[in-house]
């Protein structure tokens, strides 16, 4: 039957969503159960009686903020060699039969701590093991440097933050400017000029964010710099302010068709009883698009912090945590577009960037499915009273 | 509930200014797009030529063109449409036309909603995923087009379903009265009727599509490759990614910003004229069945 065709094409959708669904958290979710460099063995003196460290103290030992004797070890602090400063004891172009006199030498120093790859490894060291403990590491931590030696540092919370405050300024400038563009193209417009002024929102949302994000770069960037009198212009702020401009379109017109629908009879009584027309926006038909407001707001959030490129050029790219909004942030989308070309396929970075990935689905659909409640809710409600 | 009466009448000037306002900001708000258009053409205007369209970039990509990047965004943007527009016609032709129970209709207009509010840099996960990696396209014309025609489909199919459901019925029953099957009817009658608008559709799609630059960083796009594309397993260079490539990583950023200017104008230039068809077409066929 031919129809089966269409009826296949149908339900093409449900399909995408399903496989988009599977393909983000069967690449994501190892993040939270994978250990991130299983290529590495760690290994202490034999005389060194851990057996086995967290990750967490991996670093505390790494960065010398502990010594051994906080698990159980010999009252020193620690000494790393790992594959990145491994130059630091080796000449270079140095022969395999030097590598591992020089490290046989090093293993035996009873505070070492080996990370190396188990050819390297001297045969004395004694392996022992590394816990890692996914969720802790993605949400118990304020760092994000996902290449960090020899164990990563994959903490969200910069990239969320950094993410909220973009939204966060992008809302606060969308929804009542929004709500004032459709006001005017509403209620004030004149007729002639309703269809030029829709066909500018369409081009406005329909500019090609990377060349927002140029034009944000050159020109609005250097005016926030010298303005605020900011060291450096790329701010989430920066970002906010191009991001919230470019979904004005989305969150008027929604509100425009919403007070379109305003019922003739209510807004005529409005005006037989001897309102003004601003008293029949303000107290009959804002109130009455209410539901749509909401929605129109949601959505926009939705698609504000979905927006990658405009934020990846002008936010300044930096993943640390953001006290104001006029610090360089780093946020979920733009981490994904700047790192996911580096991270090899199948890698902890790769699986980590999938779950950043799976996260922003999931945040995008809860506004998107919060929208659509509110709308089906009250809209029905609407028609039926 | 209880209604409180509303005695004072605000000042005229009051109102005044509330209107002044708001027709400020909307003004204020669409200037700022005309300030990047005439912003971009007083600085890539000069840059453009003949040779800046179809030459490769060269220096480092300081001078040369952007011939490579041009082609490349065609084919991807081509295969987008190409996949896009048949499973989306079909689809919404489904919804409309020969699904058999409103809830059903009703449900996946509720998918084609979620699908279009999900991030674009989330399709590219998605392809990369599945078309680059899990089938082994790699990073590619075709693997790059597919994850842009996934994209774009919420916006194809919603078009096309409202397409038919704006076909008069009357049209159809006479057919069905005459004894044409109902896929009779659907290719002769639905169909012709319903493609102008479908056409505004495919139009608009691919004005969003040209400029989409979060789905093809990971699956069709290079940093550099002065040669023209091959074939559709084939990376290429693409103009957004170019433009961000220019901006972002050149050796030295004033010696290539003519060239990202150039650039960003030729892509504005493509993605509004598409924009601008899709809206004139709408208007056009406004006028048509208002009659």
């Amino acid at each position: 039957m031919k129809k089966k065709v269409f009826a296949v094409a149908g339900w093409s959708t449900f399909l995408v969503l399903i496989g988009l669904t599977v393909f983000l958290f069967r690449e994501g979710l190892p993040a939270l159960y994978k250990f991130p460099q299983p290529e590495l063995v760690f290994a202490v003196h034999p005389a060194n009686p851990v057996e086995r460290l967290s990750a967490e103290a991996v670093r505390a030992l790494a960065e010398g903020k502990a010594d051994w004797a906080a698990f159980g070890g010999p009252a020193r602090p620690a000494r790393l060699v790992h594959l990145a400063n491994l130059d630091r004891y080796l000449p270079a172009h140095a022969s395999a039969a030097e590598t591992q006199r020089v490290l046989a030498d090093l293993a035996a120093d009873t505070a070492i701590l080996l990370a190396l790859p188990a050819p390297l490894l001297p045969n004395a060291a004694k392996p022992i093991s590394v816990t890692w403990q996914g969720w802790r590491e993605l949400f118990g931590s304020a760092h994000w440097s996902p290449t960090y030696e020899p164990l990563p540092r994959v903490g969200v919370w910069p990239l969320l933050v950094g993410s909220l405050w973009v939204t966060f300024i992008g809302l606060v400038l969308v929804v009542p400017l929004g709500l004032a563009m459709a006001i005017y193209v509403a209620e004030f417009l004149p007729r002639t000029l309703y269809y030029p002024i829709k066909v500018l929102w369409e081009v406005l949302a329909g500019l090609p964010s990377v060349v927002v994000g140029f034009w944000g770069l050159v020109v609005v960037v250097p005016v926030v710099k010298s303005t605020l009198q900011l060291s450096a212009g790329e701010t989430a702020f920066t970002a906010g302010l191009l991001l919230g401009w470019i979904t004005l379109p989305l969150m008027a017109s929604l509100v425009e068709e919403a007070l379109q629908a305003v019922p003739r009879l209510l807004v005529e009584s409005s005006y037989g009883l001897g309102a003004t027309r601003w008293q029949t926006i303000l107290r009959l038909k804002l109130p009455y698009v209410l539901p749509s407001i909401a929605t129109a707001a949601l959505l926009s959030a939705g698609r504000i912090l979905g927006e990658t490129m405009v934020v990846l050029m002008v936010s300044g790219n930096a993943p640390l945590l953001a006290t104001t909004p006029f610090q360089p942030v780093r946020t979920l989308p733009a981490t994904l577009a700047a790192e996911l070309g580096e991270a090899p396929i199948g890698s902890y970075h790769y699986h980590v960037l999938f779950f950043l990935g799976a996260l922003l689905f999931l945040l995008t659909l809860t506004l998107n499915l919060a929208a659509y409640a509110i709308q089906s809710r009250y809209l029905r409600a609407q028609t039926l009273g | 509930m209880r209604y409180k009466a509303v005695t004072s009448v605000p000042k005229r000037w009051v109102e005044g200014l509330a209107t002044a306002l708001i027709t400020l900001i909307s003004w204020v708000a669409l200037g700022a797009l005309g300030g990047v258009v005439a912003f971009l053409l007083y600085k890539g205007a000069g840059v453009l030529s003949w040779a800046f369209f179809t030459d490769l970039p060269r220096r480092g990509m300081q001078s040369g063109g952007i011939g490579p990047a041009l082609v490349g965004s065609i084919y991807v943007t081509l295969v987008a449409i190409g996949v896009g527009s048949l499973v989306a016609t079909a689809a919404g032709a489904y919804m409309s036309e020969f699904a058999t129970s409103r809830r059903i209709v009703r449900f996946l207009e509720f998918l084609i909603n979620t699908l279009a509010g999900i991030p674009s840099v989330v399709y590219g996960l998605f392809g990369l995923a599945l078309f680059v990696v899990a089938l082994g396209l790699g990073a590619s014309i075709l693997a790059g087009g597919l994850t842009l025609a996934l994209l774009s489909l919420p916006l194809l199919v919603r078009n096309a379903q409202e397409a038919f459901g704006a076909v008069p019925k009357a049209l159809k029953e006479a057919s069905i009265g005459l004894g044409a099957s109902e896929l009779q009817t659907f290719f002769r009658i639905t169909l012709p009727i319903a493609l102008p608008r479908i056409l505004t559709g495919l139009a608009l799609a691919t004005g969003r599509v040209l400029g989409e630059t979060a789905p093809i960083l990971f699956t069709a796009a290079v940093y550099y490759l002065p040669t023209y594309p091959k074939g559709l397993l084939e990376p290429t260079m693409l103009l957004p990614y170019h433009l961000y490539v220019l901006v972002t990583s050149g050796v030295d950023i004033r010696q290539t910003y003519p060239m990202a200017f150039g650039t960003a104008l030729t892509l504005l230039g493509l993605t509004l004229a598409f924009t601008g068809l899709a809206a004139y077409l709408r208007f056009r066929l406004k006028r048509h069945y208002r009659v």
